[in-house]
């Protein structure tokens, strides 16, 4: 799993407590080292992450922007916030950008334990789903924008999801979704998918 | 009757038209003085509407009213205040905005036209005064209370970690994990004593924001360099010196300049900021001229330095006001050069270290 937090005091101290519970923890202390962590480790499962970093510390835009880069990336992390922002207010903003749980701070060791151990079942649930095939897709849908803008969100995570599960292989992507070759063709253009992209 | 026969009627018009002239500049003077005592009272009592109303009508009094009567409605209290005695002749006036609520009454003493019309100039810089007063105060409320929620939001910030830190350690002391106790010890090892230290940079922080530590030798362009890569900003460094000020200071400084382009950064989807530093030495003094290449004029440059000013909604406001104060303490300087048709130019000056490095 990964720690992201600017303060190192308090990264170092929650690191201690997951340790002694025998996980397995890496740290990084602003959204660069995280996606940079992130980038080479496709395997972490967990990601707590504070919302208020350099530069900005008192308001939520980096740690929304490493759960958005999070999701772009397709990376099958669950993201557990643990923030000291304005709680209503930020909870509201993360769990729409993606996040899987919110903590506040301050917030009690067994508590974000239990949240890491949620975070975990669900994560191993979705490898599980992934080896028989299936995907999990989080959409955030407008009831105005009607269904065909649901589609073409759907349509357009699956892709991407397939992709970089095959590692942008097209022949393979379109055997697993069922579709000819033209047609992944067709979807990364209308999606404008690049292969650093996926 | 000739010309001639004219001349005592001329004259006698004439010095009747001088003396009534000499005598309304007398009077007009005098009310002149009267509104100067107003103005010079008011500040006197620090613009306290309340002071203020008990202390003016010695020179209302001298200005030619009779009487005067104020009800005022103090933050949901009622005072009342009269002085003199009620007249015919009334100028009424009242006022309401938001919490404070005045009515006041000028009362006349039965004299001729002109003095009539000296009290009313007079009637209306008073009246003008209280208004002023009532802004001013409500404006200095609602500065305190903007200032202190601001405040408050970031003491909570630190607070909230700071009890994270606390409960986190509290947590495990209560909940030992069996045979990682020597693991604990060498986790409290580490917790304890930030604690301590963060609990200590608060109350530092809390106390005062200028105590800032003994002046140190610092390179300039190496720090402003870190700073930039902390903000993730492009910037080319041209020159190089080294600044005698508190270490702290420095930081804070540039942490503010930068964090304030950092900011306008993000907001920028196009021309990516790409700050152009000048570092020379002047005399005694180490002259830091910084300005982003991509940037836009300033719109507001008379603001920049104003306290809980902020051009961004999560911002407290006093970055440039509290860098202008550092580097002032420091023995420095911190200016604009704003025009309309370039993007801003910061100025930063600081003492020269001894033993400087030239450009």
């Amino acid at each position: 799993m990964l720690l992201v937090d600017d303060d190192a005091a308090l990264r170092s101290a929650l690191r201690n407590v997951l340790d002694m519970r025998g996980y397995d923890v890496l740290e990084a202390d602003c959204r660069k080292s995280a996606l940079e962590v992130l980038g080479k480790k496709e395997h972490i499962g967990v990601i707590i992450l504070d919302l208020g970093m350099p530069p900005a510390v008192h308001s939520t835009e980096e740690g929304l922007a490493v759960i958005r880069a999070t999701s772009e990336l397709m990376h099958p992390a669950k993201i557990i916030v643990l923030t000291g922002q304005d709680e209503e207010q930020s909870a509201l903003e993360a769990i729409r950008e993606g996040a899987f749980d919110f903590l506040s701070k301050p917030a009690r060791a067994e508590d974000i334990v239990q949240a890491v151990k949620r975070a975990f079942l669900f994560h191993r649930n979705d490898q599980a789903m992934a080896a028989e095939g299936m995907t999990r897709l989080q959409l955030n849908a407008k009831v105005a924008d009607g269904l065909k803008a649901v589609r073409e969100e759907a349509e357009e995570k699956l892709v991407r999801q397939v992709l970089k599960d095959t590692g942008f292989n097209v022949y393979q992507s379109a055997a697993r979704l069922g579709l000819k070759r033209e047609s992944i063709y067709y979807f990364l253009k209308k999606f404008e998918i690049k292969r650093d992209d996926s | 009757m000739t010309t001639v026969d004219l001349y005592p009627y001329l004259i006698i018009v004439g010095s009747s038209i001088l003396l009534a002239a000499a005598w309304l500049l007398h009077r007009a003077r005098a009310q002149t003085q009267r509104s100067q005592a107003l103005v010079q009272l008011n500040e006197g009592v620090r613009f306290d509407l309340l002071d203020f109303l008990r202390q003016c009508w010695p020179e209302l009094s001298a200005g030619g009213f009779s009487g005067l009567e104020w009800k005022l409605d103090w933050f949901g209290a009622s005072v009342t205040g009269s002085q003199g005695a009620v007249a015919e002749g009334v100028l009424h006036k009242s006022f309401a905005v938001r919490e404070i609520a005045l009515d006041i009454r000028l009362y006349h003493k039965t004299r001729g036209w002109e003095q009539r019309y000296f009290s009313q100039v007079l009637a209306d810089k008073f009246f003008l005064l209280l208004h002023m007063d009532i802004w001013i105060k409500l404006g200095t409320v609602s500065g305190a209370f903007d200032q202190t929620a601001k405040m408050t939001v970031f003491l909570q910030h630190d607070m909230k970690n700071l009890l994270q830190l606390v409960s986190l350690a509290a947590d495990q002391l209560e909940n030992q994990v069996p045979g990682q106790e020597a693991r604990l010890l060498e986790s409290l090892q580490t917790t304890i004593p930030a604690v301590r230290d963060r609990a200590r940079h608060m109350l530092k922080a809390l106390i005062s924001d200028q105590n800032m530590g003994q002046p140190v030798a610092v390179s300039m362009a190496p720090t402003l360099r870190d700073t930039a890569t902390m903000y993730e900003l492009d910037i080319k460094i041209v020159g190089e010196a080294t600044v005698m000020v508190p270490k702290e200071s420095l930081h804070s400084i540039l942490e503010n300049l930068l964090g304030n382009y950092s900011w306008q950064s993000r907001q920028k989807s196009s021309n990516p900021t790409n700050l152009q530093v000048e570092i020379v030495n002047e005399a005694d003094a180490v002259i830091v001229r910084l300005m982003d290449i991509n940037g836009k004029p300033c719109l507001w440059p008379e603001r920049l330095f104003e306290p809980f000013w902020s051009e961004r909604g999560s911002g407290r406001g006093i970055g440039l006001y509290q860098s202008r104060q550092l580097a002032n303490a420091a023995g420095g300087s911190l200016e604009v050069n704003a025009l309309s048709d370039r993007p801003l130019q910061f100025v930063l000056s600081l003492p020269s270290a001894n033993g400087v490095s030239g450009m």
